[in-house]
């Protein structure tokens, strides 16, 4: 199978799935030519909704839909990859959200990556 | 709806203050006068308007209610209470540890939230989210969202309030979406238009595409008439401007700032909760006032 960009394949499975459940939708803020959601948006236009360059107003809306149960779950969330911009992180796990709730905790720095990324002079 | 019942709506208003003073005083700390202007308008969608199963929190057709100004959720836990989702016991122990009454509303607590709210300006796009959700899975629920006039500062709010009059068009409509601005006028450090003035708010909302009704928010039949009008409206959402006063009922908070996030005394609840009820104190009210006379002593 050729290789082709991962943002590609997943604008490709997106059409795919968008056929076989109709619960599927697509939110956007200006990015959909990036994120490869534009397929989608074209092939399903009533379900695909570009709400322009406002990242927290689509945030919320992308929560109320799926807590209004038009979706099972809101599994997929993209955007440009400024993740790469920093050099490294010195915390390893991220939060992430279990059974709704963001379980508090202090972030501990990991003395590996501590080390790893300790100014020099 | 038609015919409501004033008289009633009154007394659960008139009810729900006397309730909100006893759990924040009980507590000791909270936001009474943001509570006192929203009651009103609480009552009529809880007790004139919303379909919901209080047994059956999460039944699918339910309406949809979000109070995006969160911290004034002492006003919806009471009518949560009064409906039967909960027992009214539990009023008492609002922002206690464990409680699934916390100071801003948190929906895996309490059965009967539907969003967490309190970091401000988030509900709009909740709400829109869950109006478009309801009309692409072929839904007649309505939802409405409480919004508050400080929060209105918020960035978000504004992203939600160009896109929601188009959004789902021409397909999906979210003319199942109603907005009700709490206009009291005051935020937590001043008066709104001392710290950052939303006027002229109804020519800026009008001109993003909103149906906007401006009405006094403690006028039920104003209310219920501006909520009939709201469901009547087709290919659109509306937007209710409802002109409120800060501490509402009670004349000593009324229109103070101070009120904003201090919970009363026992003997200024007591004082407030008198000036609610009127002369003579009603039978029901008079172990209130003896509970919060004890508390006093303590």
């Amino acid at each position: 199978m050729p290789a082709k960009a991962s943002r590609a394949a997943f604008g490709e499975a997106l059409v795919e799935l968008g056929a076989k459940d109709d619960r599927i939708v697509t939110v956007d803020a200006d990015l959909s030519k990036s994120t490869m959601t534009a397929k989608f948006a074209k092939t399903y236009p009533s379900r695909a909704f570009n709400v322009g360059i406002a990242e927290s107003g689509m945030i919320g809306l992308a929560a109320g839909l799926a807590l209004a149960a038009a979706l099972p779950d809101l599994p997929f969330a993209c955007g440009l990859g400024t993740a790469p911009l920093l050099a490294g992180d010195v915390v390893a796990d991220p939060l992430v959200p279990e059974g709704g709730v963001l379980p508090v905790r202090r972030p501990e720095p990991d003395p590996a990556l501590l080390a790893r990324w300790a100014v020099v002079a | 709806m038609a015919n409501p019942d004033l008289a009633k709506l009154e007394a659960i208003a008139r009810d729900g203050r006397v309730q909100i003073l006893r759990m924040l005083t009980h507590a000791g700390s909270g936001h009474p006068g943001g509570s006192l202007s929203v009651i009103d308008i609480l009552t009529v969608l809880y007790f004139g308007r919303m379909k919901y199963d209080p047994k059956k929190p999460t039944w699918e057709d339910r309406d949809r209610f979000i109070l995006s100004k969160g911290h004034c959720v002492p006003a919806q836990y009471y009518c949560m209470a009064r409906a039967g989702f909960f027992p009214e016991s539990l009023l008492l122990t609002l922002r206690k540890l464990g409680s699934p009454l916390q100071g801003h509303p948190d929906r895996v607590a309490l059965p009967g939230i539907e969003a967490a709210t309190g970091s401000l300006g988030q509900g709009l796009s909740v709400a829109a989210g869950m109006a478009l959700g309801l009309k692409l899975a072929g839904k007649s629920s309505r939802v409405y969202c409480v919004l508050g006039d400080g929060e209105s500062q918020e960035g978000q709010v504004w992203e939600s309030l160009m896109s929601v009059p188009k959004l789902g068009a021409p397909d999906h409509h979210l003319d199942n979406l109603c907005v009700i601005l709490d206009y009291n006028g005051i935020q937590l450090d001043n008066f709104v238009k001392k710290i950052l003035d939303l006027e002229p708010m109804i020519d800026k909302v009008k001109s993003f595409g909103w149906p906007v009704l401006d009405i006094n928010g403690h006028d039920l039949a104003q209310i219920d008439k501006a909520l009939d009008q709201a469901e009547a409206t087709k290919g659109s959402p509306t937007y209710i401007v409802a002109h409120t006063v800060k501490g509402k009922g009670v004349s000593f908070m009324e229109n103070d700032p101070e009120w904003h996030g201090k919970a009363p005394k026992p003997n200024e609840a007591i004082e407030a909760i008198r000036e609610v009820v009127g002369e003579p104190v009603p039978a029901s009210v008079q172990p209130i006032l003896d509970e919060l006379k004890a508390l006093e002593k303590k």
